[in-house]
């Protein structure tokens, strides 16, 4: 899930690079991903008038290796100096990796991850992090679809039923009224 | 066709995964173990092109000595050797003993464990940062880093092991593990969990649609 909330985010930033000229490189560590991501890239170079901008190997695999890709990654942006580093989706231990090269060159880095163990990471390292729900909430924010605002909305009003059940549970729990709760106990 | 097609897939494949979670009997749990045998089948496909891909663009740039070729040719060069050696030896490659387990232990695992050792001098690098107490809030994460560091080594117990057991920094630590950032760390899990659901809804309903390339 985090992968295509990803993948949509990338669809915007396509189409603003591909708007204003900007080479865009995706790197990526599934090649099933790859496969997606190309065509995401694609099609927003179409969508703002520019498919001739759109290079093959804008979107390419590396690895699957963790500390490989790290690796990898690490090298062309020391090399290469990217002004804006994107990091979107699951990370493991590689994620303080990524975000301090960029962040030792100077770059941009807006990161967004629903794993709770890398966002300290991304935080200190990068200017701009998507907190676990930001991260879903800005693919569909990032669309401005009615239907995909909406799921927004459900988010929040979710919340509030659970921020609900907290303080019902909390004053039923102080008062030791034991019946509500045992209602959601597992039944072995 | 093209897009009703891996939308039907989808929704299929995502209502049958939700139900089976709930009903964990036949024919549900048997099509969950379908749909991952495959996703494996579908992955291992995709492996090929991606690295099939990774060839065409490391040879493409060491031909036309694009910038940096010399790294392309090393990862042709690293490519087809491991490919060879492994095809050479047929299907017992990865036995100890053998050239494939030889490059795996003495290439391949110095060389993940050289880059996995570099988070620790990026963690001392990120802490400085952000421990410095530049507001309020950056002095509250400098305390309870400091405090939690401390607790969790010897010499904290050391040092305070003259006070009551409450009173300890060990305690301490304890404690702010277990309350203050424990319930942070719920309160953003349980905003993932929505997240999940309400991305996972959207894809099985066909709302999310930019996945497939497009609106």
């Amino acid at each position: 899930m985090q992968t295509i909330a990803g993948i949509t985010i990338l669809g915007r930033v396509a189409e603003l690079t591909a708007q204003y000229e900007t080479w865009l490189e995706v790197p990526v560590c599934r090649s099933m991903v790859m496969i997606t991501a190309k065509e995401i890239v694609r099609e927003s170079y179409s969508k703002v008038g520019r498919p001739d901008a759109f290079q093959e190997d804008q979107v390419y695999y590396l690895t699957d290796d963790q500390f490989g890709y790290a690796a990898a990654i690490d090298g062309k942006v020391v090399r290469e100096k990217p002004a804006t580093m994107f990091f979107m989706g699951e990370f493991f231990a590689e994620s303080l990796i990524l975000a301090e090269t960029g962040n030792s060159i100077g770059a941009i880095q807006i990161a967004g991850t629903a794993a709770p163990a890398q966002l300290p990471f991304f935080i200190a390292a990068c200017d701009f992090t998507l907190i676990g729900e930001e991260l879903f909430a800005a693919s569909a924010y990032l669309s401005k679809e009615p239907k995909l605002l909406g799921s927004i909305k459900g988010q929040d009003v979710g919340k509030s039923l659970i921020l609900v059940a907290i303080l019902v549970g909390i004053i039923l729990e102080t008062f030791d009224i034991w019946s509500f709760s045992t209602l959601f106990s597992v039944i072995d | 066709m093209r897009r009703a097609i891996p939308l039907l897939i989808t929704g299929i494949v995502g209502a049958v995964f939700v139900v089976q979670y709930f009903v964990p009997h036949y024919p549900f749990n048997m099509m969950s173990n379908w749909f991952s045998d495959w996703f494996a089948i579908v992955g291992a496909c995709a492996i090929v092109l991606g690295a099939l891909n990774l060839m065409k663009i490391s040879i493409q740039k060491v031909i036309k000595r694009r910038a940096d070729w010399g790294y392309a040719a090393v990862i042709v060069a690293s490519f087809l050797l491991i490919t060879i050696i492994g095809l050479a030896e047929g299907g017992d490659f990865r036995d100890p003993g053998t050239k494939f387990d030889w490059l795996y232990k003495f290439v391949y695992t110095p060389l993940s464990s050289t880059m996995f050792a570099l988070l620790a001098f990026f963690v001392a690098s990120a802490s400085y940062r952000a421990f410095r107490a530049r507001n309020f809030e950056a002095t509250l994460l400098l305390l309870a880093a400091f405090f939690v560091m401390l607790g969790r080594v010897p010499v904290g117990y050391t040092i305070t092991e003259f006070m009551p057991v409450e009173y300890r920094l060990s305690d301490l630590a304890s404690w702010i593990m277990s309350f203050p950032q424990a319930a942070g760390q719920r309160a953003i899990m349980i905003g993932i969990g929505l997240g999940i659901v309400s991305t996972s809804l959207r894809v099985i309903l066909g709302i999310e649609r930019t996945y497939l390339g497009g609106d």
